[in-house]
């Protein structure tokens, strides 16, 4: 029996977390109730040392507070600042 | 014969083309640049002009000499391009049979060569500034000027969102470029090309080896030399017909309000988090619409704050300033030339778009993020934050518990002049440079505690006590300025930052 609480997403990762990760974007299968929770839960996988405080947080291309609920299909995006120039 | 040369004029070799057996006179005259006009003190000339109408003028002007003076022959040479101080600018030769017809065709060639001619003269003066000089001839020949400048725009004012409506638009536009770095040679340049009336840079920087592969206007031979100075010069030789205004300066507090009223548009072209913060803030006070970008190797963020659209700003997004270093600088951590390339001319054309009023509302409440390494555009869309700390309309306070017009207001900025004029008991320097840097960089003339700064600023709440005065300094300024806000928040009343860091301090002693 398949848990219905995992749920499909996709995700997008820019500057330091797509160079920790190797990629720019994935889609992955997750348990994880909030976007918050699917962070820490990748930061663990991927070894993201990035502060939360400074990281945003996207859902379907909006601003979203962590701790949002992850919907099925949902593209999330993690958006580090970056400053060069 | 007449003609135009950018190359120094050869007197005695013109001499040699007038060689006349027949001859009995032969009168010259000379223009030379010199050092004053109208009360500046000029340094350098430069001339332009319109090539095939000043030939054709020229030789007009030669054949009623003939007609009019008994003479043998003529000849006339002018220079164009870039002159000193002493060089010969014009060369008139004529040879007669008696010397009072030479006398006096000489004199009607120069007179008359001096008012109809199309040729301009920008002049460069001792203070940095430089002026196009209005002078009879200009104003007789606005006319072709006017057309040949038509002809410049002509491709872009034939899209029906310009026209000559728009062309006028952009001509009395206002815009400043901070930053002539990788962002901001291509917005330049193509800012430059599409006639922005009067286009500002601002950089303190000095071009080194390193920045050529990504800043393509500069030149290797031109290492060491200021950017400002090369990117006007670059700018002048695309496009004659508007003005470039120099600010070698570091952008602080001390400064930002002046420089920002004199633009209507600013783009953010900066590498660092407290000057584009610093940017922010200074446009939320002045309500100037501002575009942005930033750059991480193989990426890019761009967003603009548009006052008039209620569009967020930086605050909105990024409450806090984040510390330096916590994400990578193209110093640190890479980027491949054409990035900001892509970046900056991305800049460029929604600065144009705004200026000409096809502005995409939507677009612009985005955050856009580019990912070049799969060729992807992604819009995010911001909201205003009604809790802003700069934008808001709230009393809330920031993390650390200051309003941040409190933020604005404070000026913990301290200039070389006025360091050098305290006395070295009155203060402590905090030098938060690394080993490394102090390693490389010169010394200072203080002495300075060394409390090295990789990631962790809180290290100066631990070691630096709230009633003494410090003035904390680092290589550029950038990571001092962030320090002594972390201090001044933390209920430090007397810390400064030095504007512009040990660069700064050690080109002014060494000027003194």
């Amino acid at each position: 029996m398949i848990d219905t609480k995992v749920r499909r997403v996709k995700v997008c990762y820019f500057a330091v977390l797509r160079e920790l990760r190797g990629i720019s974007e994935e889609s992955l299968d997750t348990s994880a109730e909030t976007v918050e929770q699917l962070y820490d839960e990748l930061a663990v996988t991927h070894n993201f040392t990035l502060n939360k405080e400074i990281i945003k947080v996207a859902i379907n291309d909006s601003f979203v507070p962590w701790k949002t609920i992850l919907n099925p299909d949902d593209t999330v995006v993690f958006i580090p600042p970056v400053a060069g120039g | 014969m007449f003609t135009l040369t950018d190359k120094p004029i050869d007197v005695e070799l013109l001499k040699k083309e007038l060689a006349n057996p027949s001859a009995g006179g032969f009168a010259s005259f000379e223009g030379w640049v010199r050092n004053y006009h109208e009360g500046n003190d000029v340094t350098s000339l430069e001339y332009e002009a319109y090539n095939q109408l000043a030939e054709k003028e020229a030789e007009h002007i030669l054949s009623e000499t003939r007609n009019k003076f008994d003479i043998l022959d003529s000849y006339c040479t002018h220079r164009i391009g870039h002159l000193e101080i002493g060089e010969l600018a014009v060369w008139i030769g004529v040879t007669a049979v008696h010397r009072d017809a030479a006398f006096k065709a000489c004199r009607y060639i120069i007179d008359e060569i001096k008012t109809r001619l199309p040729i301009w003269k920008k002049e460069y003066y001792l203070d940095g500034s430089a002026e196009w000089v209005n002078c009879k001839a200009c104003a007789e020949h606005s006319h072709d000027r006017n057309k040949e400048e038509e002809l410049y725009y002509s491709r872009q004012m034939l899209l029906p969102e310009v026209g000559s409506g728009g062309q006028e638009k952009l001509k009395n536009s206002k815009v400043l470029i901070v930053g002539a770095g990788g962002l901001g040679c291509p917005a330049l340049q193509y800012l430059g090309a599409a006639g922005i009336g009067t286009l500002g840079i601002c950089d303190f920087d000095k071009l080194d080896i390193s920045n050529i592969h990504r800043q393509t206007i500069y030149q290797f031979k031109d290492i060491g030399k200021l950017k400002v100075e090369l990117a006007a010069k670059f700018i002048s030789n695309i496009n004659p017909f508007i003005k470039v205004n120099r600010h070698n300066e570091i952008l602080s507090q001390n400064n930002i309000e002046s420089i920002f009223n004199e633009y209507d548009l600013i783009l953010d072209c900066t590498d660092n988090f407290e000057t584009k913060f610093l940017i922010s803030d200074t446009a939320v006070v002045l309500k100037k619409p501002v575009i942005f970008s930033s750059i991480y190797q193989f990426e890019g963020q761009i967003w603009s704050y548009l006052p008039e659209q209620n569009s967020p700003c930086i605050r909105c997004v990024w409450e806090e300033i984040p510390q330096p270093g916590c994400i990578g600088s193209c110093a640190e951590v890479g980027v491949l030339g054409a990035v900001p390339g892509v970046l900056g001319t991305m800049q460029a054309t929604l600065a144009l778009k705004f200026l000409l009023g096809i502005t995409n509302e939507l677009s612009e409440s985005h955050l856009t993020l580019v990912d070049l390494n799969i060729l992807s555009i992604r819009k995010i869309r911001r909201i205003q934050n009604p809790q802003c700390p700069a934008c808001g309309n709230t009393t809330l306070k920031t993390k650390t518990g200051k309003l941040l017009s409190e933020t604005y207001i404070r000026n913990l900025e301290i200039d070389v002049e006025k360091l050098t004029n305290l006395s070295p008991d009155e203060f402590e320097m905090i030098d938060i440079r690394t080993e490394l840097e102090r390693e490389q960089q010169d010394t200072l003339p203080y002495l300075p505690r060394h409390i090295p700064i990789t990631t962790d600023y809180n290290i100066l709440l631990e070691e630096l006590s709230t009633d003494k005065t410090y003035i904390i300094v680092c290589q550029h300024g950038i990571r001092s300025r962030y320090a002594a806000n972390l201090l001044s928040d933390n209920n430090y009343e007397n810390v400064y930052t030095l504007t512009g860091g040990v660069s700064q301090l050690n080109k002014s002693v060494i000027h003194n």
